[in-house]
């Protein structure tokens, strides 16, 4: 498989990339708003 | 041992011990395997390209969208019906994990759609429904926190999300019941997972991605629960 197939996707790869690109900030983005929610919480409740 | 054994929260965290590592194992297994077969071992398809690799991402999150409501459906109903607080708690957390995975699903499908239809959007019973429920999540966020009283919103909101239950089937069947643009489903039942529509190579990433990221947004779910509980605690603390 060369770099090209790996990286640039043809004539699509705005799309492709894109696609990807905004699921990974979406699903990391929820994930990281709620570890820290729940630290944040966490301490408060503690206290 | 019954589902509401599940239902109180310290049976719910002692559940969530054990089942977040197990999750995240399979995440962490999964969605490198997932992503590496999708973007770099199955092949590009005769007709559409590396623009097919696309799928790996728009069914998921359409699974996710409804699954996701559906799970919201059933905590509706057990709100409505006992009153139970752990179920309000669960549409805080989980609605809006969903309205994220269905604007996932329309945007995903929008990239696809421009270069396979050459139309970012057309208003086809499938892409309408889907649509339709983007507005049902919005709105039902929206009721959560338009009461004074949390418990107010968490009833409003259970009543909201059960009326948007209809709009499962319909999205569902709408590439049966209307002639769309939008292509039937490939793996609707077990007899056609058994003789899929697709070939395996195109299958095997399209079913690890899927798993993976459900064990994903199950995780933040959780742990999304987890926050919400805090928060109500802290709350009833008068912190």
């Amino acid at each position: 498989m060369d770099a090209e197939t790996v990286l640039g996707m043809g004539k699509y790869a705005v799309h492709v990339w894109g696609a990807y690109g905004l699921c990974f900030i979406v699903f990391a983005g929820l994930l990281t708003s709620a570890v820290c929610k729940l630290h944040k919480l966490g301490k408060d409740v503690k206290k | 041992m019954n589902l509401s054994y599940f239902a109180n929260p310290a049976h719910f965290e002692k559940l969530a011990k054990v089942v977040l590592p197990l999750l995240s194992t399979l995440c962490i297994i999964l969605l490198p395997v997932g992503l590496v077969d999708a973007l770099i071992i199955s092949p590009p398809d005769y007709q559409q390209g590396d623009a097919v690799r696309i799928m790996y991402v728009h069914v998921p999150s359409a699974w996710l969208s409804m699954a996701i409501y559906a799970a919201c459906g059933i905590a509706a109903i057990i709100g409505i019906v006992w009153k139970h607080t752990l179920a309000e708690l669960f549409l805080r957390a989980a609605l809006p994990v969903g309205a994220a995975a269905t604007a996932l699903c329309l945007i995903t499908g929008m990239l696809w759609g421009k270069p396979m239809w050459g139309t970012w959007w057309v208003w086809d019973a499938r892409l309408t429904s889907v649509l339709v429920l983007m507005f049902i999540y919005i709105a039902t966020i929206a009721l959560l926190d338009a009461f004074d009283r949390p418990e107010q919103g968490g009833q409003a909101a259970a009543w909201m999300t059960v009326i948007g239950l209809v709009n499962l089937p319909i999205i569902k069947y709408s590439v049966e019941w209307w002639n769309t643009l939008h292509q039937p489903s490939s793996l609707s039942s077990l007899k056609r997972m058994m003789n899929p529509a697709m070939a395996g190579d195109m299958l095997r990433p399209l079913l690890v991605m899927t798993v993976g990221l459900t064990c994903l947004a199950a995780i933040i779910v959780i742990l999304r629960l987890k926050a919400e509980m805090l928060a109500r605690k802290k709350a009833v603390k008068g912190i």
